[in-house]
């Protein structure tokens, strides 16, 4: 069994969810979590960097609503909330509840937030009860750094947190300090270079990574190399692969 | 004819008919590098020798370094020479005086925003000669330039400073503008009056400071004045105070005109005016060299790298400038400008002193109000207020906005994205406009 834990789907073609699962067939990947993707068009990233071009504040959730209904086998959703929207940003978290949303996703680089004040500790918390996880990118920008991130989690012990990316950079310190200190923060693979998955091996165990693809930046068979690189036993790798997400989102398993 | 000179009898500086020969704004933003370069060797050389035989301060701190102006034979060599630090010029007003007091026609004093007791002050002096040749040089050649019979407000403080008597000198002189000056002594005029002026004469351009144009634009909403319809600015330069984009976007879209940041100080004058990309300030290379430097160590930054601005006049006879630090933090962009001009562009990152020190850590106060501004709800005003408990950050809202637990959670966690931990939002009605320079940031820790 592989799952893959984050990959972002669009409405333009190049990151379109009928593209992905093509990627999981050739790539023997059985499910995938899916977020919505193009409030920056990751092909020019660097022009959203340097303030260039702007990200669309507009949220396009029900691109993974769409796709939960077309591939409920093989998908699972995680809802993206822009917390400085309020009130909107409660009703957009129960939406993603109702179209069968499992975790929570944030974009602090897109919508300019720390990761603080009342209403994400709300939404931490009703995470909590729901057993859905947080899934957010850390920033160099000091209230959306990685140490940031572990203090929010601090706050909800309840809920569990993963660092997507395995945190800021080609190798964050403090995401592979904090995810071995901390039993509710987990580290994603997608996009990290091999030696920070060597590295965090050693300090937190396979027990706190999970696989994913940061498709359409990446490919599966691109990030399941890096794995397959690794030098693990069978069982850490399952760990990696599927049985650490499963644990965190457990409608994965059914 | 020219307004300053009209008998034609003004003894223009040899370095400058060497290079100037048409004795008109020959844009050295479109001269290669090489002779840029060429020029600024020559007229550094001729700085360091005019103040090394002329000025005792000059003489005593050379010797100190082991240096004289012999040993400057290219730019690199500049770094051998001592830098002039702000201090030094505190309450000494004559300190740089290096020709016969008679020669020197008008004296800056600071506004304050550094000096605040008796004594330490800053003085400038200055010749006839250098203003003459500051206002032959000081079109920026870009789209913020002033058009011959533009009306043009200048709204700056005018007693002491040298930003409002400097830009007025330099547009009547060489814009040939119609200048209307609705600045005083240190402050600005009655608001209301001076949009009254633009109303009446239906002005141009003005020339003042980010927040006093904001004051302006509310005065005029408060009296039924349409600054749009009734007035129908042209362009808008900004300076003395420094300001984000998102505060610069607001002033364009309430102003309905394109807003040019201009960068200068009292000791050094005239720095840089942006262009129509307003993407950095075009340096006035005609009369000013600038080194970016490690504040820490004094080791000279290479291009890209933010540090310390250090200049050093390159036309001024009176009181020259010999590597003095500026005490602003900013950065040098070498590549070639979008608009096509030739000269390096520099950024500015706000005064040393005015970094906000937030969790053990510095950020630009440009960074922070770039953010804040691009809030919907926020008003148009705010300070930076450091307590013993920490950042509390005081604001207006927009009209009609409800102050609520949920907007300053809100504006809290969005600002915490820049500063890290804020201790406060604070939300006032008001936040009283002075008429005179805006104070942003204060300090109440002790």
């Amino acid at each position: 069994m592989i799952i893959d834990a984050h990959a972002h789907i669009t409405e333009a073609e190049y990151g379109s969810v009928d593209l992905l699962v093509k990627s999981y067939d050739k790539s023997g990947i059985d499910k995938g979590i899916v977020v919505p993707g193009g409030m920056v068009d990751v092909r020019e990233m660097s022009l959203y960097i340097t303030g260039e071009k702007k990200a669309s504040q507009e949220i396009p959730n029900h691109v993974v609503f769409d796709a939960l209904k077309k591939y409920p086998d093989r998908l699972k959703g995680f809802v993206c909330i822009n917390p400085l929207e309020g009130d909107k940003a409660l009703e957009t978290f129960q939406a993603g509840i109702s179209a069968g949303c499992v975790g929570v996703k944030l974009n602090p680089m897109s919508h300019t937030f720390a990761f603080s004040g009342n209403m994400l500790d709300t939404i931490a918390d009703e995470c909590g009860q729901r057993h859905m996880p947080i899934y957010s990118h850390t920033l160099f920008n000091p209230g959306a750094s990685t140490t940031k991130y572990a203090e929010f989690a601090k706050k909800h012990l309840n809920t569990n947190f993963i660092i997507g990316h395995m945190g800021f950079g080609a190798l964050d310190t403090h995401a592979l300090n904090f995810a071995a200190k901390q039993k509710n923060l987990f580290l994603e693979t997608s996009s990290a270079c091999f030696l920070n998955l060597v590295e965090a091996l050693k300090k937190t165990g396979a027990n706190k990574i999970i696989f994913g693809t940061e498709f359409p930046m990446s490919t599966s068979a691109i990030e399941l190399f890096k794995i397959d690189e690794l030098p693990i036993s069978e069982s850490d790798r399952n760990k990696i692969l599927f049985e650490n997400i499963s644990s965190l989102v457990p409608s994965l398993s059914s | 004819m020219n307004k300053l000179d009209p008998l034609g009898t003004f003894q223009w500086p040899e370095l400058f008919q060497k290079y100037f020969p048409n004795q008109e704004p020959e844009h050295i933003s479109n001269w290669p590098k090489k002779l840029v370069e060429e020029y600024h060797q020559k007229a550094i050389e001729f700085t360091l020798k005019h103040a090394y035989n002329n000025n005792t301060y000059y003489q005593e701190q050379f010797k100190n370094h082991n240096v004289t102006p012999e040993d400057f034979t290219n730019l690199d060599d500049l770094e051998k020479f001592p830098f002039l630090q702000k201090d030094a010029l505190r309450g000494n007003p004559w300190l740089l005086l290096s020709v016969p007091k008679k020669e020197i026609s008008h004296i800056h004093m600071s506004t304050g925003t550094t000096s605040q007791s008796i004594g330490d002050h800053i003085y400038q002096l200055h010749t006839w000669e250098e203003f003459y040749t500051i206002s032959k040089y000081i079109k920026p050649n870009t789209s913020a330039n002033i058009d011959p019979g533009d009306i043009v407000i200048i709204a700056l403080p005018y007693e002491m400073s040298s930003a409002g008597i400097s830009l007025h000198r330099v547009h009547e002189n060489s814009t040939n503008s119609i200048v209307v000056n609705t600045g005083k002594g240190g402050f600005y005029s009655d608001p209301l009056k001076t949009i009254i002026i633009m109303k009446d004469l239906k002005a141009d351009v003005i020339l003042t400071t980010p927040s006093y144009a904001m004051y302006l634009s509310e005065i005029a909403e408060e009296n039924g004045i349409n600054i749009i319809k009734d007035i129908g600015l042209k362009k808008m330069w900004i300076t003395g105070e420094g300001c984000s984009n998102s505060y610069r976007d607001r002033l364009q879209n309430i102003w309905n005109c394109k807003v040019f940041r201009n960068y200068g100080s009292l000791e050094c004058g005239p720095l840089g005016v942006e262009c129509d990309e307003q993407n950095g300030f075009h340096i006035y290379e005609s009369f000013i060299h600038m080194e970016v430097i490690n504040p820490q160590t004094g080791d000279i930054l290479p291009p890209g790298n933010i540090g310390e601005l250090v200049v050093t006049s390159l036309n001024r006879v009176g009181a020259p400038l010999i590597r003095y630090r500026v005490q602003d933090k900013v950065f040098i962009e070498t590549a070639p400008c979008p608009c096509g001009r030739k000269t390096a562009r520099l950024f500015l990152r706000g005064r040393i002193q005015d970094q906000l020190a937030v969790a053990g850590q510095s950020f630009s106060p440009f960074q922070a109000e770039d953010l804040l501004y691009k809030i919907p709800e926020m008003g148009n005003s705010h300070q930076f207020i450091f307590t013993k408990s920490g950042l509390t950050l005081r604001i207006e809202l927009k009209c009609g906005i409800e102050n609520t637990p949920e907007l300053r959670d809100k504006i809290k966690c969005q600002m915490e994205y820049i500063l890290g931990e804020i201790h406060k939002i604070e939300v006032v009605d008001k936040i009283p406009r002075t008429g005179g320079k805006t104070v942003r940031i204060i300090r109440e820790e002790n």
